[in-house]
């Protein structure tokens, strides 16, 4: 219950929170009522029963208890209205999250299962199911299988990709950054989201996929600058001679890096491009 | 003041119900629109609802509390007298509270899941909500309009309350359908993804990901709910039993079967895309068979204890069980392209939606139809219905998919398997048993029903009848477990087979060679016969089958311990070979090897984490089974010492002391002392030799409230060996002289130490995965925190109602005099015949009604007559349904016809599928076969030889290395 009232009382704090941003007083006092609410509602209950409990009896802590209870009712309904009729704005990162945008990814459950099915092999194998006769075929028909998917995987991803470079590169060019050779451009890893032809338009950025295509020789210079190289795509990740290295903690940052991503250190201009 | 406090609580009630209906509204504009916003308010929404239900909660606990016995309920349940906590425990004594309990349970489940799902499966998650809205909504409604626990009295209110029967200190008299709700509301959760992944048509594996905590939570807590039944039963009913197949403990059992199989054949989905219908339709069928349960147990549908008969409540269920059917049946029509992997088309959809109600409709009400038109004898009624119905099945597929599906591509991307001698076909087989089992029980149970209906003659299901039916089958699936963990994924080559083998043929093979040579000698023989439960030829099989079941249980737990040891063992030098076992710190071996396995168990990959803590639950089934196969040995006596005799009973001295008599402020309690001496030797009446066992203190209770009616406090020694179980029947105030049953119930502690292990094994199967930049002592607190909070609270919530359901039980308190075994060998087969009693046979029930049954036959039997003679008497006193087993005879052989036709049907089915999946031409492999499109055959390399290593091998070697993180 006290959890349920604390986020009810908390949106009612956020949306008075974001009213007060605009400079209105009457909003900063709801949005610290509504804060003293969160805490008091369950605090104020469950004492209040005690108390009474202790001093009265428990036929009237009982009816504390219900009536603290309905108070969080008005509370979590009245959230519910306001959130839902717009008045009150929601968590920035649940605004964050597109719902609609995220589809069956038939491939990559695909995939997901082949590679359960490689892993099984594995342990089976391992505790001495399948001998190694079984697990050499099997395993090679399904490294194969999963090869295959990857492959067109990756032949999905390729139209997305090269767009994704082609607005980088764009957006490069525009703040001066952007050089002839492409070997910096990041890489758009949304496969379902719309392409957005505002320049501006934050891009997703994600890892390319290993150098090395096969049937796309010219791709295979892409050399990778990732934001966050996952595991997966660190060792293919070699460091960009365009990138800055932190004079304090030595950590490679994007070219344009105002500040360190690890210690916070402003980066100089003369840093840049070291 | 508080004039209107009925009014208000039922105005909460209904709040709820408006709450809720907003709640689902706004969650199902939410998956429409996709938009986070309306998420949030559906969110909310659900919470308020949750509060709402809670608030109604304590309105009736404030009713309870403060004696407003202007309400029905609390007048009937509750009295002046009564202490504070028993007042609170009495909110769901009776149906319309119990009622009230469910929809708080649940709430508390929503909440929980709301809570959890947080910003996860947004897809899914207004769905889900909706899902848990509609049946909250269900339950409001049933409050509302039929067992509204605010309802007042008409005659106003009552100076005091009905109250309490003092017996209800026998509390454990009825058997415990409250302490299953918490695994039977939990199967809600479950129900409620399958419908999301439904409805948004997600069927890849995020729903089963998503489900799969909830699933085995409420799977666990099914477990632990019918193993408590059972020690309650035992501990408290005092027949010596501890299962007597009563309808409600039958509906807490069935869902248990289905959520078993489901847990198995989920993982064939997860890993080869296959069974995809088959997982949904057992996620529906679970709970649907948990709102069935809870139909028989509240409607009064089947005569039982538990049953409220008197209620009008069983028509709403039976509306929303239809509905429910209808919902989940249609739904899984709309989606069959989507399960079956082919292309959803529109056509596709229609054609499923047609065939399907075609062939449901024929087959329901059509065929129901024409039994009640057609005026020919049973058995050319039963090939008639077959007939019709065969042909529905085949009109449907043939004329109207067939045709609606002209020119579609199907069944071209399915998957297949690679070997029957694969894991995946031992779970298909094991699926198989446990719905054939659960079919079983399903009709056993509803018979009285279904006879009642259709041939206007009640019949009735009594233990015997299960008893000897249910042991083939119960091996059969005990065989099918310990086989089907032999077996590796995808193939096993033979050699890895007889390897696999070896060692538990062997295991089996010297306990039936022990069992054979040794059981007798310790007093337990291998072969054990028992009566037969029909005359002919059927009724000599079964009961040839059932006498050797002890030494095959034997041998079967031998096998599957062995399998079991095996796999650890494997396990082990795996981890040795690799290194694997150096993560586990060495000081936890030298601790006593117990820290050192649960450490290495808890700290495996999350697959093997479950597969391994699975073969605990196996091994937890494998105790539970050699506890049940004492069953066999039990000794049971009837005897009357006088102080100072005594009794001997297997290797055990009774020696009665005498009565002794103690007065508390609500009763008087007669105790009989018995001294009990093991391997002792009884010279002229002198015990000498042997070791004292201590003094047992069997009771009867005596409540100045209800002087006519005394309780039985039943007295246990407890060995891992056996329970020596005295009950007292009568103690003469005059002579001193006790009837005494004795009963000597052999390894029923293996059952309860099962459940232990079961327990252990389920919590490991659920222990939480390590979260990334998560230290491991703290997955382990959070994981030790989790399981104990869950298990505390579940078994808190489990037992908290018990006491408040025993108080309608009282009738049924006294005890069974029984004086000789040819009294029990006929009390056995006669049910007691008193209205609302559980169907219990003379020898188990203690009602007055049972007693008066019980003198008649004694002097019948002291007359001389026989026992078919009695019988028969009985049967034209009473009719058919008063005597435990069914005839085997006429349309009463659809009992067992029935599910075996299933079972068989069953069979053949999954053979065709087999057929099919192995049928096809060597090409790409399961899950491959699907994707294959993108490779092609073309990839594969020739002659065998391996491809050269690509720039995807690397990477493939990566995602695997990062699979289970």
């Amino acid at each position: 219950m006290a959890d349920t009232k604390d986020e009810a009382t908390a949106a009612i704090a956020r949306d008075a929170g974001a009213t007060s941003a605009t400079g209105d007083d009457t909003a900063d006092a709801e949005r610290r009522l509504a804060r003293y609410a969160a805490m008091g509602i369950p605090l104020a209950t469950v004492g209040g029963a005690i108390v009474t409990g202790f001093i009265v009896g428990l036929g009237p802590a009982i009816l504390v208890l219900a009536a603290g209870t309905l108070l969080g009712v008005i509370a979590l309904l009245w959230a519910s209205l306001r959130t839902l009729s717009g008045d009150a704005p929601l968590p920035t990162d649940l605004e964050a999250i597109a719902v609609r945008s995220r589809k069956v990814d038939n491939l990559g459950e695909q995939k997901r299962r082949v590679l359960r099915a490689l892993k099984d092999l594995e342990l089976e194998h391992s505790v001495g199911k399948i001998d190694d006769k079984d697990y050499a075929s099997l395993g090679d028909r399904f490294r194969q299988d999963a090869k295959a998917l990857m492959r067109e995987m990756d032949g999905q991803i390729d139209p997305f990709r090269d767009e994704a470079e082609r607005l980088a590169k764009r957006h490069l060019e525009k703040r001066g950054l952007g050089e002839s050779d492409d070997d910096s451009a990041p890489v758009m890893a949304a496969k379902d989201s719309p392409v957005d032809d505002d320049e501006e338009a934050p891009v997703a950025i994600v890892p390319p996929a290993k150098p090395g295509k096969p049937g796309k020789p010219g791709k295979t210079k892409r050399a990778s600058t990732p934001k966050e190289p996952t595991a997966s795509a660190a060792s293919a990740a070699g460091s960009s001679p365009k990138r800055v290295a932190c004079p304090k903690c030595d950590v490679s940052n994007e070219p344009d890096a105002a500040f360190c991503k690890k210690c916070g250190t402003a980066l100089t201009a003369e840093e840049s491009h070291a | 003041m508080w004039t209107t406090f009925p009014l208000f609580g039922s105005t909460v009630l209904l709040c709820v119900m408006v709450a809720a209906g907003y709640t689902f509204a706004v969650s199902l504009a939410a998956g429409a629109n996709g938009r986070p916003r309306t998420l949030q308010a559906a969110r909310f929404g659900a919470y308020g609802t949750v509060a709402l239900v809670a608030a109604a909660v304590l309105c009736l606990a404030y009713a309870f509390v403060s004696h407003d016995f202007r309400l029905r309920y609390v007048s009937h349940y509750s009295d002046r007298s009564m202490a504070p906590a028993y007042l609170l425990t009495a909110l769901w004594g009776g149906q319309d509270g119990s009622l009230l309990w469910w929809m708080f349970l649940l709430s508390i489940y929503i909440g929980v899941c709301v809570k959890w799902l947080g910003k996860r499966y947004l897809e899914l998650q207004p769905y889900v909500i909706a899902t848990l809205m509609a049946v909250v909504i269900f339950f409001c409604v049933l409050m509302a309009f039929a067992a509204n626990p605010f309802s007042t009295s008409v005659g106003g209110a009552r100076a005091d309350g009905e109250g309490l029967n003092p017996l209800l200190q026998n509390f454990y008299m009825i058997i415990h359908p409250p302490s299953l709700y918490t695994g039977f509301v939990g199967c809600t959760v479950p129900f409620a993804f399958a419908v999301a992944a439904l409805v948004t048509g997600r069927l890849d594996h995020e729903w089963i990901v998503a489900s799969r905590k909830w699933t085995l939570f409420a799977w666990l807590f099914l477990g632990i709910g019918n193993a408590l039944g059972m020690l309650w039963a035992y501990e408290e009913l005092g027949w010596g039993g501890y299962w007597a197949w009563d309808p409600v403990e039958n509906a807490a059992f069935l869902p248990f079967l289905t959520a078993s199989a489901y847990v198995h054949s989920v993982m064939i989905q997860e890993r080869r895309g296959l069974l995809k219908v088959w997982n949904v339709s057992l996620i529906a069928l679970t709970f649907f068979l948990t709102i069935f349960g809870t139909f028989l147990t509240r409607s009064g549908a089947i005569a039982s204890v538990h049953s409220f008969a008197q209620s009008s409540i069983g028509e709403y269920f039976v509306w929303f069980l239809v509905a429910l059917a209808a919902f989940a049946f249609t739904l899984v029509l709309y989606r069959w392209p989507e399960l079956r992997n082919l292309p959803p088309t529109p056509r596709l959809r229609k054609a499923a939606l047609a065939t399907g109600w075609l062939i449901l409709i024929a087959c329901g009400p059509g065929l129901i139809f024409l039994a009640n038109v057609l005026t020919v004898s049973t058995g050319v009624k039963a090939i008639l219905l077959a007939s019709v119905a065969g042909a529905a099945v085949y009109a449907g597929i043939e004329l109207v998919f067939r045709r609606m599906t002209m020119g579609l591509v199907l069944f071209s991307e399915r998957p297949e398997i690679e070997s029957i001698w694969s894991r995946e076909f031992t779970f298909l087989l094991n699926n198989w048993a446990l719905l054939g089992f659960m079919v079983f029980v399903l009709v056993a149970t509803t018979f009285p029903m279904i006879s009642e209906a259709v041939w206007k003659e009640k019949v009735t299901v009594g233990p015997p009848y299960y008893n000897a039916w249910v042991q083939p089958i119960g091996l059969t699936i005990f065989f099918l477990m310990g086989v089907g963990t032999l077996f590796g994924w995808k193939k096993t080559s033979d050699d890895a087979l007889k390897r696999a083998f070896r060692i538990p043929i062997a295991a089996a093979i010297a306990m039936m060679v022990l069992h054979f040579t040794l059981g007798a000698k310790i007093g337990y023989p291998a072969v054990v016969y028992s009566d037969s439960i029909y005359p002919g030829p059927l009724g000599a099989v079964l009961r040839a089958f059932n006498a050797y079941t002890p030494v095959i249980a034997v041998t079967l737990c031998g096998f599957n311990a062995a399998v079991i040891a095996q796999e650890y063992a494997l396990l082990f030098a795996a981890r040795r070979k690799s290194g694997a076992n150096k993560s586990v710190p060495q000081i936890l071996w030298y601790a006593g090897l117990v820290p050192g396995f649960v450490y290495t168990i808890l700290t495996l990959s999350p697959p093997s984490r479950r597969r391994y803590g699975g073969y605990i639950v196996h091994l937890s089934i494998c105790i539970m089974v050699f506890g049940f196969t004492g069953h066999a040995w039990n000794i049971d006596k009837e005897t009357t010492l006088s102080p100072g005799q005594t009794y001997q009973i297997d290797r055990l001295t009774l020696e009665y002391v005498g009565p002794r008599m103690e007065v508390d402020n609500s009763k008087r309690m007669v105790f009989a002392d018995v001294k009990v001496w093991e391997n002792a030797t009884v010279v002229d009446g002198k015990i000498t030799g042997g070791t004292s066992r201590g003094t047992m203190n069997p009771a009867k209770f005596i409540y100045k409230k209800m002087p006519e009616s005394p309780t039985t406090e039943v007295s246990m020694l407890h060995s891992l060996r056996d329970d020596l179980y005295l009950v007292v029947g009568t103690i003469n105030p005059q002579t001193k002289t006790a009837s005494l049953q004795v009963h000597l119930n052999a390894l029923v502690g293996w059952i309860w130490f099962g459940v232990l292990v079961l327990i252990a094994g389920s919590i490991v199967c659920m222990w939480p995965e390590l979260q990334p930049q998560e230290s491991r002592a703290w997955q382990f607190a959070r994981g030790a925190a989790g399981a104990t909070a869950s298990i505390t609270l579940g078994i808190f919530l489990a037992l908290l109602p018990q006491q408040a359901f025993a108080q309608g039980s009282s009738t049924h308190a006294g005890t069974v005099r029984i004086e000789n075994e040819q009294e029990r060998d006929v009390f056995g087969k006669l049910r007691c015949m008193c209205r609302g009693c559980e169907r219990l046979p003379l020898t188990s029930c203690a009602c007055a009604d049972a007693d008066d049954a019980r003198t008649k036959v004694r002097e019948k039997l002291k007359a001389g007559e026989l026992r078919d003679q009695i019988m028969l008497e009985y049967v034209q006193e009473w009719g058919t349904d008063a005597i435990v087993v069914p005839p085997n005879t006429g349309a009463m052989r659809a009992i067992y016809a029935v599910p075996l036709a299933a079972i068989l049907g069953g069979g053949v089915g999954l053979g065709v599928l087999i057929k099919k999946w192995r049928g096809k031409p060597k090409g790409p492999p399961g899950a491959g076969g699907a994707g294959g499109g993108a490779g092609g055959p073309g990839d594969r390399p020739k002659n065998g030889d391996a491809p050269p290593r690509d720039e995807y091998d690397a990477r493939l070697d990566e995602e695997l290395k990062d699979l289970d993180g």
